[in-house]
């Protein structure tokens, strides 16, 4: 095994190999960078590619885009408060509070030194203990990923919003129109109000750009605009860039999130966004000034920017040792694999072992090539976006009804449409909508791994759980203990407080 | 750069096609064709998706561009096509569960029989009910059996409710009585990982996923659904089919179909018929199958279109059974 492991670096040694990873470097950041594009939509355009050149040029062409596009997400989520991805909402809570500081440049490089280092650390991690997550991925079933869903739910909660009531409120919404569609395990249509439209549910780009982009154009119509009008994002201005010692106070953070984003890379269909978020709250609590959370801390961009990046490492791991895909994006991946005649399993590491080594070296490799495009490119982004925000913010929802027009059915735009006048109602009533967004997220899962989970446990839930699935069980406790904790904690701060009812 | 302005040149050619006038009289096809697959990315629809149109683009002498609208069970992206502007440059690839079967379990605005012609058939992939190295029986027979002694008790493994691998087994119930506890899974890919997990003890599973587990000895396949062994295949020709055994209704296989609205004219769909017949013959078509391990099976549209009113009833009477309770 460390043989095949030497053998792999012959196969670094070419130069058009890093020249695909740049190409789907910067393709991955441009479609990211756009909302309305998605990583996985352009993973597919651009598979037939990868069949037509051979696996060692295909497949890091394909790791770059995916690296790239989870970057891309976060440059107009910190620049216009408009995530590009899924993977950069838990950025708009920092991002655009550091624009309006004047700080654009430190927060979008540190969004991509956060990526960079999350994604070379998971992925070097991902090498070094292949064996154990491919063990570790046989041991987590559907009790598994309900109770690392309840867990980081309950992580999650009550971070971002002011109001506890408001946000479980959004909370509620988020998890009804995630339940919109196609009742998974029965196969049966639910909640559509007999309209066609929603059949399929509700798709998450379309929610995306209701949610964060049309309120932002609603209001800019309704206050006639005089602040947005003249407001214009100047790089020039503002180029002050990230300082040694503010990247080395959130060292900390990154290396946390990282942690974070690595697990729940581990788990199947949980995913970026749940990564994101995560790493985000545990920044926040770990901080020493966490009230500056939310009004531009530096640190509130390195948290999910590392975490959701850092997710990509083990996400290879059932691709390459079981040949099943554990997202979209490895399932293309999968392909450009098979139309090769390879098929990822056990035994791949016997017949194509030095191939496989080289291809994962590429990927920590792959890294630095991230880094240098993605400080090349962020200055052509942010110049793009120096125009007038009265002129950026319509160009972009533009572009959105585009890209959502050309990935879906004209269906998605009436969604977006009438999420956006919703979501601007509840801004205007001060709903934070962050809740809302990740219990859509998570509604879907949420529900699959328990209805599996009861059916598993035929009946006898409380044995099946904490007895038969003891990792399950852990994790079940540990959120139940952290919820007590959480409330004790609470009654000790308000005991102060006699003018409490 | 390139990749960038190559990508915003299709965003808006995508945008203008959709939006372009149709000229009265053109040579066919005149604008790029729209492939829609209702399912999502990185299936084995997909893949074969990106191979065809990446060769019968050139055949047609207009690019293809794939469209993936999965939701509802595959409903919505069938309705889209059955919707669209019947001037064939609007196309669907799916399978029969989802031509014939998923139509009438829920409530749908289009009519599978009357608003759809076959383009053609180009395979058909034959679930295996495979177990694991820990199960309790060895063999299907024994599965049986098993299943009957014990009510309940055998966690078999579906990929989705009416899916290639759930009907199979609902066929297998509705023949021997058994009462199993039917575990849907989010696709194949966790399907087959709870299999290996051990947490199923049986599951449905196509070849191709299953191949490298059961070289390795971690599956162990009981039985091939439909009445034709997988011919030529050196790790699958020995395990018996469903008919061989026995189990003469356990016969739904997945074909994987290209259609069109019923309303494209007859030359038009001629055209695209034709062109399937070449892509058969095409040299780097067949590369590309034989890499990603499927056969080719290639059955003209015409054929396949005599087919359909049979497998409708047969599929009608399937539903009414299993939903009597």
């Amino acid at each position: 095994m460390f043989d095949a492991f030497l053998q792999g670096f012959q196969f670094i040694l070419r130069v058009d190999t890093y020249l695909y990873i740049i190409i789907g470097l910067a393709a991955g950041m441009f479609v990211g960078a756009m909302p309305g594009l998605t990583t996985v939509l352009a993973l597919a355009v651009l598979l037939p590619v990868s069949f037509k050149v051979e696996p060692m040029l295909g497949i890091p062409f394909l790791i770059g885009i995916t690296k790239g596009g989870i970057f891309g997400g976060s440059i107009p989520a910190i620049l216009v408060g408009i995530p590009g991805t899924g993977a950069s909402i838990a950025t708009c809570f920092d991002g655009p509070a550091l624009t309006r500081k004047g700080q654009a440049r430190k927060a979008l490089e540190m969004a991509l030194y956060a990526s960079v280092a999350g994604d070379a650390l998971s992925d070097i991690i991902t090498i070094a203990l292949i064996g154990f997550f491919a063990t570790l991925v046989l041991l987590i079933g559907p009790p598994e990923v309900f109770a690392i869903i309840l867990l980081s739910l309950v992580l999650i909660a009550g971070v971002s919003g002011e109001s506890g009531l408001k946000g479980a409120i959004a909370a509620f919404l988020g998890l009804g129109l995630g339940f919109i569609g196609t009742d998974a395990t029965t196969g049966a249509t639910r909640m559509t109000f007999g309209l066609e439209a929603l059949s399929g549910g509700i798709p998450l780009i379309p929610l995306i750009i209701g949610v964060f982009a049309v309120p932002e154009i609603l209001g800019a119509v309704e206050s006639k605009a005089p602040r947005f009008v003249s407001e214009r994002v100047d790089f020039s201005r503002v180029g002050e860039r990230l300082r040694w010692h503010e990247f080395r106070a959130s060292i900390r953070t990154i290396l946390r999130s990282t942690a974070i984003g690595t697990w729940i890379g581990a788990v199947p269909g949980v995913g970026q966004v749940v990564a994101a978020f995560v790493g985000y709250s545990a920044a926040k609590r770990a901080s020493k000034h966490p009230e500056t959370f939310g009004k531009g801390d530096l640190d509130g961009i390195a948290g999910p920017e590392a975490a959701n990046n850092a997710v990509n490492g083990p996400t290879m791991v059932p691709l390459l040792t079981l040949g099943i895909p554990g997202d979209n994006t490895t399932a293309i991946m999968l392909g450009a694999f098979v139309a090769h005649g390879m098929r990822p399993g056990p035994q791949i590491f016997q017949e194509q072992g030095p191939l496989l080594y080289g291809l994962m070296i590429t990927m920590v490799l792959s890294n630095i090539l991230f880094l240098a495009v993605g400080y090349v490119l962020l200055k052509p982004f942010a110049y793009a976006i120096q125009m007038k925000k009265a002129y950026l913010i319509p160009l972009i929802v533009i572009l959105a009804f585009v890209g959502t027009l050309s990935t879906g059915d004209v269906s998605d735009l009436g969604i977006m449409i009438v999420v956006g006048l919703v979501a601007y109602i509840l801004r205007k009533l001060e709903f934070d909508l962050a809740p809302l967004v990740i219990a859509f997220v998570l509604a879907e899962p949420i529900e699959y791994s328990l209805s599996q989970t009861l059916l598993y446990a035929r009946g006898s839930i409380l044995h099946y759980v904490f007895v038969a699935r003891p990792i399950a069980g852990a994790f079940m406790a540990g959120a139940i203990l952290w919820i007590a904790w959480m409330s004790v904690r609470h009654r000790f701060k308000r005991t102060p407080q006699p003018t409490e009812p | 750069m390139k990749r960038r302005m190559f990508l915003l040149a299709a965003v808006t050619a995508l945008a203008t096609s959709l939006l372009a006038p149709l000229p009265a009289e053109a040579a066919f096809p005149d604008r790029p064709i729209t492939l829609v697959l209702p399912m999502g990315a990185g299936g084995s629809h997909d893949l074969h998706a990106r191979g065809i149109t990446s060769i019968l683009g050139d055949i047609l002498g207009q690019p293809m561009i794939v469209k993936l609208l999965p939701g509802g069970a595959g409903m919505q992206g069938t309705a889209f096509v059955a919707k669209a502007n019947p001037d064939g440059h609007t196309i669907l690839f799916t399978h029969n569960g989802f031509d014939l079967l998923v139509p009438q379990t829920q409530k749908v605005t289009f009519n599978s029989l009357k608003d759809f012609k076959s383009i053609a058939r180009i395979n058909y992939a034959q679930p295996m009910f495979i177990t694991h190295t820990d199960a309790p029986f060895k063999t299907f027979k024994e599965f049986v059996a098993y299943a009957k002694k014990n009510p309940g008790k055998v966690n078999l493994g579906h990929s989705g409710v009416w899916g290639a691998l759930y009907t199979p087994a609902v066929q297998l119930i509705k023949e021997t009585g058994i009462k199993v506890n039917m575990i849907p899974h989010r696709g194949g890919g966790p399907a087959l990982q709870a299999l290996l997990a051990k947490q199923d003890h049986i599951g449905g599973i196509f070849a191709t996923q299953a191949r490298p587990h059961v070289k390795a000895g971690k599956l162990i396949p009981l039985a091939v659904i439909g009445d034709t062994r997988i011919e030529g295949d050196p790790d699958f020709k020995n395990v018996p089919t469903t008919a061989e055994l026995g189990f003469k209704d356990v016969s739904f296989t997945m074909e994987r179909i290209f259609m069109a609205p019923a309303g494209v004219p007859a030359d038009r769909l001629k055209i695209l018929r034709d062109a399937f017949e070449k892509l058969m013959a095409n040299p780097s078509f067949k590369a590309f199958m034989k890499n990603i391990g499927e056969p080719v099976q290639f059955m003209k549209g015409e054929e396949y279109d005599k087919l359909r009113p049979g497998r409708h009833s047969e599929y009608t009477a399937l539903i009414k059974e299993m939903t009597k309770k």
